[in-house]
């Protein structure tokens, strides 16, 4: 009681360490474990065994299952980061008044009122065989038969991670945007620099925490999807997520933990070098 | 004509409805240095705005060596801008931030090094080439952007406010700086402030600015010693405005006196008119003496100065006046609030006033 006393920072940080402890290194270290173990139809085996990672490193659906995710997630990470730096960019450096901004900025997280399966749901009708784009494309005789690859593909995946998760892109990069002295736009101006060389040389650098952060959130929620890639490729690609929903959906629990274990670790590689980039007690 | 030089000819800048500047005409000597003077809003940074190019013309052109450059974007105007905050570019050290406009011009990394090297040993900063803006002091900022806005060899440096940020002892230091490396250089200095000890310790030509129209374009001792309306002369204070009704024996104040002249006033309606006389000029007596005002003067208030006093004061007719005496006579007769004194003046220190205009009534 002295202690705590003594030093009321830990009292402080109490509530917040305990949540942690129970609700995110609990159930991580728990996977750990039960990755480790053997099962069989019916029941998990606790054991000590490097079987269920030596099938899943070994495999080339897992090898097949990565190589897709980091397509979606390399993918989907440059047309959001494109995307979401051009409309940051606009609302930041176009709109002068700070009532239409605000009311813009509002107007980007409508989306987000619905939940996401029903926002994916909402394309079918859109993007299907009989769907609103292929019958305008038929009507005005663009096409002669339905486009195929609208829905259930890879573009179709793609069109809803971007769909999702461009507002993570918006949010940070119009943040660090706002907090750029105005001056400095006309600084560079004044030393002669173009629009282009305006925002590469300015901006983008200025930027750099905004566009970390909105890249780890857009990189890290597809990576560890699997909803999307399901609905929307309607089951023809397949993920890291799907592999482990499939297996969980077997009871093949210690073969799904080993997957969770490789994802979360190739997960925070890639950040570490995310991190590497910014520094992101700046940007708090 | 020297290199340099810059005329604006009718310039107007509106924003909507309201208008900033209206129909200026300004002639800047070449390698001069020029402070535009003026309290906020004054249109004094819209009009340097407008000379760097940040800000469109209305109306009007601006010439440089008699080229109209009115249309031309910053960069093509020979002229650099050194902002009120310094707008170094926080993500570059010292040393790129001067090289930063040869960069964008696609000068070698080696190359533009070597000249961002040479300006910031200019501006005594060549041990800071590889510190960040966050790293340095308001003074070592604000040596950093000079050497930027200098890097291109301008003809015109544009000034927005440079010492406002700064605290009034560097300010004093970083003033006289300025002034160096201007003559130094030769290059026009065009200075915005709103400080007229900061305008009359540098500018070779002092333009008043107030409500977007000119007031006087002069020498810093023709500002203060003829200061041409009452703006100015309240402006850069030490003035008495006197006003009155000019009549056959001289300026008409109050009911009853008369204030003698040595030469003809401009008048507007109804005869009205009035001059300044500097407070340092007025002599300040408990006897009275030849040119003094038959009446006393009652002192009001006396607030020591260091090396004068600042004695205000009334006449009984109500006109108010402020004298500045030398601590030396203060000291060997003191005044204190409620004792009466003469006062007198030589004629030829009223110094006449343009009619019209309103009198500067306070930062």
């Amino acid at each position: 009681m002295r202690f705590l006393t003594a030093n009321p920072s830990y009292l402080q940080v109490t509530p917040l360490a305990l949540v942690i402890l129970l609700f995110l290194l609990f159930p991580v270290a728990t996977i750990v474990i039960v990755s480790f173990w053997d099962y069989n139809a019916y029941q998990l085996l606790p054991d000590f065994i490097f079987e269920n990672y030596e099938f899943l490193l070994t495999s080339s659906v897992t090898l097949s299952a990565y190589l897709k995710t980091f397509f979606f997630a390399i993918t989907s990470w440059l047309i959001t980061l494109t995307l979401g730096f051009t409309v940051a960019y606009y609302l930041a450096f176009y709109i002068r008044s700070p009532l239409l901004q605000s009311v813009l900025f509002v107007l980007c997280t409508v989306p987000f009122l619905t939940s996401n399966i029903i926002r994916m749901i909402s394309w079918i009708p859109l993007l299907g065989r009989n769907g609103l784009v292929n019958s305008t494309l038929q009507e005005i005789n663009l096409i002669d038969a339905p486009i195929e690859w609208l829905l259930y593909s890879d573009f179709a995946v793609i069109l809803a991670f971007v769909h999702l998760y461009t507002l993570f892109m918006v949010v940070p990069i119009f943040n660090s945007m706002m907090r750029i002295d105005r001056n400095l736009i006309e600084a560079s101006i004044d030393a002669g620099a173009s629009a282009f060389q305006t925002i590469f040389q300015v901006v983008v650098p200025l930027c750099k925490s905004g566009i970390a952060i909105g890249s780890i959130f857009v990189v890290t929620l597809v990576m560890g999807d699997f909803i999307t890639v399901s609905l929307m490729s309607g089951g023809l690609s397949a993920s890291v997520g799907v592999l482990i929903r499939n297996e969980i959906s077997l009871l093949q629990y210690p073969a799904a933990a080993a997957g969770a274990v490789v994802l979360l670790i190739t997960v925070l590689i890639m950040l570490s070098i995310m991190f590497r980039f910014i520094n992101i007690k700046k940007e708090l | 004509m020297k290199k340099g030089s810059v005329e604006l000819v009718g310039v107007v800048k509106r924003y909507g409805e309201s208008t900033a500047v209206r129909n200026i005409d300004l002639h800047i000597e070449g390698g001069s240095y020029c402070c535009l003077l003026g309290p906020s809003g004054c249109g004094k940074s819209t009009t340097l705005r407008m000379i760097a190019g940040h800000e469109s013309v209305s109306e009007g052109d601006i010439l440089m060596n008699n080229r109209n450059v009115t249309l031309l974007p910053p960069r093509k105007r020979g002229t650099a801008l050194m902002f009120q905050n310094y707008a170094l570019f926080p993500h570059l050290n010292s040393l790129d931030n001067v090289a930063f406009s040869l960069k964008i011009a696609g000068v070698s990394k080696q190359e533009r090094h070597a000249r961002a090297l040479e300006m910031l040993k200019l501006v005594n900063m060549e041990t800071f080439t590889e510190a960040f803006p966050e790293q340095l002091s308001g003074g070592q900022q604000q040596r950093v952007a000079l050497a930027r806005a200098l890097i291109n060899q301008p003809e015109v440096i544009l000034l927005d406010e440079p010492l406002s940020a700064l605290d009034p002892f560097l300010r004093t230091r970083m003033r006289a700086e300025l002034k160096n490396i201007q003559q130094q250089l030769g290059i026009t200095f065009i200075h915005v402030t709103h400080s007229q000890e900061e305008a009359f310790a540098l500018a070779d030509q002092v333009v008043v600015m107030n409500n977007g129209y000119i007031e006087q374009v002069d020498e810093p001792i023709g500002i203060f010693s003829r200061p041409r309306t009452g703006f100015v002369a309240s402006f850069i204070g030490g003035h008495n405005i006197i006003q009155g009704t000019l009549t056959d024996s001289g300026l008409s104040v109050g009911k009853q006196r008369i204030i003698a002249l040595d030469r003809s006033l401009e008048t507007g309606a109804d005869n009205s008119a009035s001059v300044s006389l500097r407070c340092d000029h007025i002599r300040i007596s408990r006897e009275p003496f030849d040119s003094a005002q038959p009446d006393p003067l009652k002192v009001e208030s006396v607030e020591y100065q260091g090396s004068y006093v600042h004695l205000r004061g009334q006449f009984s007719d109500g006109l108010g006046l402020s004298v500045f005496q030398s601590d030396a006579d203060y000291l060997a007769s003191p005044l204190h609030a409620g004792d009466r004194a003469f006062v007198g003046w030589r004629h030829t220190d009223l110094n006449p006033l343009r009619p019209g205009g309103d009198a500067f009534s306070g930062l």
